[in-house]
């Protein structure tokens, strides 16, 4: 049952919020030079959880260097200033400091979490890490390859083949349909003079969000932001990446592969995160495929039927496109059963909408649920990192639960019927299903 | 970044219980007069709980031509009592804002909701409830057969890493009950009936069968006080677990060479069981220590010689299972690097292990790895469900609290000479399993 947890686990921002009162204070630190963090002090735990993104990520690599961005990201903890590889390594594995930066989609985003008795140190290698890595040829060498064997590794997994091709039908030329960790051409044509250039466009102080959990006060972090981002340079040199255009009509796609069971991954385009109705959508999500067992989809796939061990849906708000997407994974003889149960399942929901007791159920979840996405000084960070970047405002956690409470049947019908029409559903496979017939298909995708 | 990864990916595949790094909880305890054990670790960094409830039966428990049992009664749980029919008790939880679940492991079986503390009080009612009054119904119970084989097929048939994992489960346990795949063999699944469930129901759930764990932004006593109103008046006969067989598997090291199609990257695992070793003592320990020593971080000796100086391998990881009701083992995996082979490569770790034996380990090394380790300690606070998971496995694997509370001393007491005795038991383990997983037909 794991797989349902980690679904609830991927969810960005897991709504939230409970009690006004139980909405842990958000301070915002200015530092002298200007750089801005949001900061919940707290002393229960002796540990601090820093966090901190750059706007632009794996969408800014051009096509022929993709996974730039993945491999410079990678290379920062890979030796800085005066400190090689090893040495790097020793430092923060001596002082038990986890330091780890990413590439997303959208953005650069790093964490770092250390006991309090050894911040000093932490926020030393912190800052040597982004202003002065060495990008050596050996960390280079090394980290190019083990891309390669990773990008065997996941193209080898259904559940990668499916989203690739889903992406790759949706969003076309878009930058969005690249691919992070590369191809086999592009990572091996990659040079350390990209590294470096990549790294001094990215990395900026003008396109930077921090957040920071934990025993640690105001006055001392407040210097030490220009310590650790200070000497990077003021503005970032980003390309203008556009929104995603859809493409006109849905299309079923599959990867041939051989096995007892097919890899289902289904999508269609949803309202920007920034819109009005994003709660009523997050609730009509909620009561089709996104409330675990008590959601229509896996009551009726799983409960009533045995179909599959587990079907949901989510929302996923990216910059430049939102997705409603799903998976549901079945025996092979059991795909059409299965894909005729979900179109009829989605079509009354999109021709009836939501019962009035359903709508409530979902906004008892989703507001009840708020402590649940703050249980660790990670969890915090993390969402006080996502405030700041999907522009959600300091008010977000305080403000959650009325808003949601506030959102009416009518809005909850009107979502449905823009954003919920099964006509719009994309479908993309992995296996050897039968009686399913498809626009493309792929006998092999190259790893 | 890409190490811990594929380590990640290779634990999911084993499926086993996560390795523990445990930590100091300052748990209090109370046990009620039908023996429910009962432990609370308080953690007020949000007002939020973990409610966790144990049994002491897992797969290693199932009975012979009925693999999967315990595993496939954990997924009747969630199918309705006369109270609180089908679908109600999820609907109840979600209704509360809460997220519930459960798993099965090869020693017990857990169930798990958190949800905003003050509302804790209708799970204890629900938990209650279904600890004695299941439905099982008949028809329920044959189309939860087809769920289970679904989510089989999901982990196991359609994935090369898992058909691998349960070839290497078997040949490394043989006849003992851990060789037994947690989730059950497809024809065992298939002939599950009512009655089978039923049995096995009666005969494990019950009170003093049970751990019941909470940690979170709650009061011990009321804690307490809360087990006693729902859980007090259960009783119910009390079978003590058959112990686990004596361990009888013939001598040897038995190969795995599996061939896949699908699989585009090899790997090896080796795998050790040893039951010579005493569980809970100090020599057990030792390979925990050994496991980090290895490939801990980014500066195991082992990851550092082959990821970083060799560049024969992309990843390396190593872990000791030495908190389990059955004998202690343990795992060693890495994955060449491109242009190497996965046999050149298996070959030189082995090497490298026996020369590391032979040249003996410095006593820094180990001092700083068990620094990690007790480090590590302090960072499971920082988790609501962590504490609760790490102390019921704990109890439910037949150890006292005070083994996990104790840990970080006992991590200290063992000494450079423990941990070079462990290296040097793996190398001549009678029991050991090696496994390659690779492309091809
Ligand atoms: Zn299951």
């Amino acid at each position: 049952m794991n797989r349902l947890i980690l679904f609830f686990l991927l969810l960005l921002l897991w709504p939230v919020h409970a009690h006004a009162e139980s909405t842990p204070v958000i301070q915002r630190i200015k530092s002298p030079k200007g750089l801005e963090a949001w900061l919940i002090e707290d002393h229960k735990l002796p540990l601090i959880a820093f966090q901190f993104a750059f706007e632009g990520g794996v969408e800014t690599d051009s096509p022929d260097k993709q996974g730039l961005s993945v491999l410079m990201a990678s290379l920062l903890t890979q030796g800085a200033g005066s400190y090689d590889e090893k040495a790097f390594q020793d430092a923060l594995a001596a002082a038990s400091i986890a330091l780890d930066v990413e590439a997303g989609r959208d953005r650069i985003t790093g964490t770092m979490k250390t006991l309090a008795r050894n911040k000093d140190e932490a926020f030393k290698f912190l800052a040597l890490a982004l202003t002065s890595p060495r990008f050596e040829q050996s960390s280079f060498v090394r980290l190019k390859r083990q891309m390669q064997t990773l990008r065997k590794i996941q193209s080898a997994k259904p559940a990668w083949m499916s989203r690739y091709t889903l992406y790759r039908h949706i969003f076309q030329a878009h930058p969005y349909s690249q691919r992070a960790l590369g191809t086999a051409q592009s990572l091996e044509a990659l040079t350390r003079e990209d590294i470096k250039t990549h790294h001094a466009n990215l990395l900026a102080r003008d396109n930077l969000s921090v957040a920071v959990v934990g025993a640690i006060t105001a006055q001392e972090l407040a210097p030490l932001l220009d310590q650790i981002f200070g000497a990077l340079p003021e503005k970032s040199t980003r390309p203008n990446i556009p929104p995603v255009v859809w493409p006109k009509a849905p299309a079923r796609t599959l990867v041939k592969r051989q096995g007892e069971q097919t890899e289902i991954l289904f999508a269609a385009p949803m309202l920007p995160r920034h819109d009005p109705d994003w709660h009523a959508a997050q609730i009509a999500n909620y009561i089709l495929g996104g409330g675990g067992f008590t959601a229509r989809l896996m009551t009726a796939l799983r409960a009533h039927q045995g179909l599959t061990y587990g079907i949901s849906t989510d929302l996923i708000a990216m910059e430049k496109a939102s997705l409603l997407i799903g998976s549901v994974a079945t025996g092979n003889t059991q795909v059409r059963p299965a894909l005729d149960l979900l179109q009829t399942v989605w079509q009354d929901f999109y021709k009836n909408g939501a019962a009035e007791p359903e709508i409530t159920a979902a906004q008892d979840f989703l507001t009840g649920s708020l402590p649940l996405s703050l249980t660790s000084t990670d969890a915090m960070a993390a969402m006080l990192l996502a405030m700041q970047t999907q522009k959600l405002g300091m008010d977000y956690l305080a403000r959650y639960k009325e808003r949601v409470r506030a959102v009416t049947k009518d809005q909850v019908q009107r979502v449905i019927q823009k954003w919920f029409d099964p006509q719009q559903l994309s479908f993309a496979m992995a296996g050897a299903p039968d009686n399913v017939t498809f626009n493309v298909v792929y006998d092999k995708i190259d790893d | 970044m890409k190490r811990r990864l594929l380590a990640f990916i290779f634990l999911l595949t084993l499926l086993l219980p996560c390795p523990l790094k445990a930590a100091v909880f300052y748990p209090q305890t109370k046990t009620l007069d039908n023996e429910l054990q009962i432990v609370v670790v308080e953690n007020h960094l949000s007002p939020a709980a973990a409610f966790m409830l144990f049994y002491k039966v897992g797969a290693a428990d199932d009975p012979k031509g009925q693999t999967g049992l315990a595993h496939f009664l954990e997924h009747m749980m969630f199918k309705g009592t006369r109270d609180v029919p089908k679908g109600a008790f999820s609907a109840k939880i979600a209704a509360l804002g809460g997220q519930e679940n459960a798993y099965t492991t090869k020693d017990y079986t857990a169930y798990h909701t958190s949800l905003a503390a003050e509302r804790l009080e209708d799970i204890f009612a629900l938990e209650a409830d279904r600890m004695k009054n299941l439905l099982l119904d008949p028809q329920e119970t044959l189309r939860e057969r087809d769920v289970v084989l679904n989510e089989r097929k999901e982990r196991t048939d359609n994935s090369p890493q898992g058909i691998f994992a349960e070839k290497m489960n078997e040949a490394l346990y043989g006849a003992h009950p851990y060789a037994a795949p947690i989730i059950g063999k497809k024809q065992d699944i298939q002939n599950f009936t009512p009655q089978i469930v039923r049995d096995f129901y009666e005969r494990h759930y019950a009170p003093s069968r049970a751990i019941l764990v909470v940690s979170g932004a709650v009061q011990p006593q009321e804690i307490f006080a809360l087990a006693q109103k729902y859980f007090g008046e259960i009783s119910a006969p009390s079978f003590a677990a058959a112990p686990l067989p004596v361990w009888t598997r013939e001598k040897g090291t038995i190969a795995v060479e599996h061939k896949d199609e699908r699989v585009k990257q090899a790997f090896f695992v080796r795998r050790w069981v040893l039951p010579e070793i005493k569980v809970q003592s100090r020599e057990a320990l030792a390979f925990d220590v050994l496991a980090e020593l290895l490939a801990g971080g980014e500066v195991g000796l082992a990851f550092r010689h082959f990821v970083l100086d060799q560049n024969s391998a992309t990843s390396l990881s190593a872990s000791a299972d030495t908190l389990t009701r059955g004998p202690v083992s343990f795992v060693l995996s890495a994955t060449p690097a491109p242009d190497h082979d996965v046999r050149d490569l298996e070959r030189d770790v082995m090497r490298f292990l026996q020369e590391l034996a032979q040249k003996g380990l410095t006593a820094r090394t180990v001092v700083e790895a068990k620094q990690r380790m007790k480090d590590s300690a302090i960072f499971a606070r920082d988790r609501l469900m962590a504490p609760a998971q790490i102390l019921g496995a704990t109890l439910a694997a037949g150890y006292d609290l005070s083994f996990i509370e104790d840990w970080p001393e006992h991590i200290d007491t063992v000494t450079t000479k423990d941990v070079h005795q462990a290296l040097q038991t793996l190398l001549h383990a009678p029991y050991q399993a090696r496994g390659i997983l690779e492309g091809g037909a």
